[in-house]
């Protein structure tokens, strides 16, 4: 899953994107509201933190941008204020949920899991199914028919890209903006070598095949044909 | 102090210390030898008076005084007196007044026209004559004689030696800077003109300034090389990106100008996406190797299986290889893991097997193998194409180098930099073996377990 940070604090924005590279995210950082504008306009984000003080655009203004434009990438707000006129101006501008600083990272994490969840489809839970294949993305492990999949990073993380779009075809230049970050090209070479990793652990041992190709727009994940 | 010159703190401090050196070398020999020619023209004092006695004979009721008795010996003079004060005996030096009184036993200094005396009285009681006295004074600087023209000597002996050794030690200090300066001088130059061209070009030397000169050379090589690199990498990648704006540009005009159907624009935007995609793949490269060089690219360690690596990489290209009729062969021992970043080492592969096939025969072969040797995995990723010549072996692995300048249908130039980098970050080597005409071999070497740091 890819999340982008926009926070102007070098300290903090340096501290959450080790911390959320740790836990698996591909990360995009960035400082201030104009260069959050150019990420959002060169990829596609499952998720955006957000901090409302910020130079330049401020963080609502980026908001507002984004809710009238159409995007409806799910945002997490960060605001140092607690108080609830603050709160209330942050949702009606198109926040998805909001945490007052200081917070604790693990509640960030939990809070980005259900804002995830909830863009791709209104999950219940961090566990994603489709049919006897078992996604658990807070604990990034995945089973198929019951047996544990062992699964790289990468490997997880497109599938769990795939899974959160189960049924819906999904574009090679989405998986790789999924998985990689800006540093990190993946080219469309390197989707099909990584799905054919995927097929190997995910696929070959079982007669029900999950990762079907859709040539020339990308790959599905699906119990039918 | 700050301010000046080694040559001339080193100078001074030595001057200084031989100045302070010589001359409490000298004020204790002279003092030393002072006090020992003292002491001995007080005991030869002592001595003759007490010597004196011997002397003496009773003739009549009256003393008398032997010949024998010497007045003067070495500076002291003998005189004898008697219970009155009358001299009967001896001598005293014209300029001493003998005005004082007799001290028995008492050596003591006096002060008579202007000189300074030692005196030393002895009472001998002579039987029949009574008390007599005999008086032995030697001037006190008699001694010193000797030594103040010693001293005169040294006064002009010791500046002298003193500047001499200042100029040596300046010369010496000086010409062993001499290589400091030139160093300096041709820093200041190459910061001046910015050539960075200039050595110092020290002769041969075995020292430690010479090491140091040698070394400053051997640096002021690699900044030119990378000063060099830097300007050629700058130039080549504006000339890469500017291709695609170039034609993304023109698309752009002439889809203006030009396209009445949906049919037409499509055609151009389509165009235009795909010179946009390309810059965004250069720009990534680039990126990535920029990070790399500046050590910043972190790599994500897994237990990587290299073996379904390569399958999959060599199935993958496979499809695009048969389009230029290249058969892809394998030929992967099972399970051969190492400790590495995923997605950099699948990129490596990708790139290595993507230029065999790009630079392979049409209707030739690629051949992708892989073992493990002791620690290390190694493959090789080979084909029968045109081969590298021997000159160019180098070269292949500079960012934006081609074979040929011709061919620049097929990427930027950037792939065998970056699977070079790739390599080298895993603690692994790369080489190429092969002949024009023969194809080529890239053979990498990958250590199975990363050496701790």
């Amino acid at each position: 899953m890819r999340v982008l940070i926009v926070e102007d604090e070098p300290a903090l924005n340096r501290l959450l994107e080790k911390q959320l590279t740790a836990a698996h995210y591909s990360v995009d950082a960035c400082l201030n509201g104009r260069d959050a504008q150019d990420y959002l306009a060169c990829a596609q984000y499952d998720a955006v933190v957000l901090d409302i003080m910020l130079p330049g655009v401020s963080g609502l203004e980026l908001l507002r941008g984004m809710r009238g434009r159409g995007d409806k990438t799910p945002v997490l707000l960060l605001t140092a204020r607690d108080s609830i006129e603050d709160r209330v101006r942050g949702l009606d501008a198109g926040a998805d949920d909001y945490l007052v600083k200081p917070f604790a990272f693990d509640e960030l994490a939990a809070r980005l899991r259900v804002l995830i969840r909830r863009g791709a489809g209104g999950r219940a839970g961090d566990v994603i199914t489709v049919g006897d294949l078992a996604l658990d993305t807070a604990a990034h492990t995945a089973s198929r028919a019951g047996q544990p999949l062992k699964l790289s990073n990468r490997e997880f993380a497109i599938l769990e890209c795939l899974a959160s779009h189960a049924g819906a075809v999904v574009s090679r230049e989405r998986i790789g903006q999924c998985v990689w970050n800006y540093d990190y090209e993946g080219g469309s070479n390197m989707v099909d070598v990584y799905i054919r990793y995927l097929r190997r652990k995910v696929d070959d041992p079982f007669e029900k095949k999950l990762i079907h190709t859709v040539r020339g727009a990308g790959y599905t994940l699906r119990e039918d044909v | 102090m700050k301010r000046t010159t080694i040559t001339f703190r080193v100078t001074l401090w030595y001057t200084l210390l031989m100045a302070l050196l010589g001359c409490v070398a000298l004020g204790l020999l002279f003092y030393a030898g002072a006090q020992s020619a003292r002491a001995s023209t007080r005991s030869l004092m002592a001595e003759m008076a007490a010597g004196a006695e011997t002397e003496f004979r009773v003739r009549d009721g009256a003393l008398e005084v032997d010949n024998d008795l010497e007045a003067f010996r070495d500076g002291v003079y003998l005189s004898v007196y008697d219970a009155a004060g009358v001299p009967l005996y001896g001598m005293v030096p014209r300029a001493f007044d003998n005005a004082a009184v007799f001290e028995d036993g008492v050596l003591r200094a006096v002060v008579s026209s202007g000189v300074r005396w030692q005196l030393y009285d002895v009472r001998v009681p002579v039987e029949g004559v009574g008390d007599v006295w005999v008086r032995a004074v030697a001037r006190e600087d008699t001694a010193d004689a000797a030594l103040s023209q010693l001293e005169k000597l040294a006064l002009v002996a010791m500046p002298a030696f003193i500047a001499l050794a200042a100029a040596g030690g300046w010369f010496i200090t000086r010409r062993a800077f001499a290589p400091v300066r030139r160093i300096a001088q041709t820093a200041r130059d190459i910061g001046e003109s910015n050539d960075l061209s200039r050595r110092i070009a020290l002769e041969q030397g075995r020292d430690e300034i010479h090491q140091l000169a040698a070394e400053f050379d051997r640096m002021f090589e690699r900044l030119e090389q990378a000063f060099e690199n830097e300007k050629r990498f700058t130039a080549d990648a504006s000339h890469e990106l500017r291709t695609p704006v170039a034609v993304i540009i023109s698309q752009c005009e002439y889809a203006l100008a030009h396209t009445h159907t949906e049919q037409e624009a499509r055609a151009a935007l389509e165009d235009v996406l795909a010179q946009a995609r390309r810059m965004a793949a250069l720009l990534s490269q680039l990126l990535l190797l920029a990070r790399a060089d500046q050590g910043r690219q972190a790599l994500a360690l897994e237990t990587v299986d290299l073996s379904v690596a390569a399958q999959a990489v060599a199935e993958q290209l496979a499809e695009s290889a048969a389009r230029r009729n290249i058969a892809v062969h394998t030929d992967i021992e099972p399970d051969v893991c190492v400790e590495g970043d995923e997605t950099l080492l699948t990129r490596m592969l990708i790139n290595l097997v993507e230029n065999a096939v790009k630079y392979g025969r049409e209707g030739g072969w690629v051949r992708v193998t892989l073992r493990r040797q002791g620690e290390a995995a190694v493959g090789c990723v080979a084909d029968n194409g045109e081969g590298i010549a021997p000159e160019d072996r180098e070269n292949i692995w500079k960012r934006f180098w081609r074979a040929d300048a011709a061919r620049s249908a097929g990427g930027a130039g950037l792939g065998l930099s970056m699977v070079r980098w790739i390599v080298q970050a895993h603690g692994g080597d790369i080489t190429v073996d092969g002949a024009p005409g023969e194809g080529s071999a890239f053979t990498f070497t990958l250590p199975c377990r990363r050496k701790k740091e």
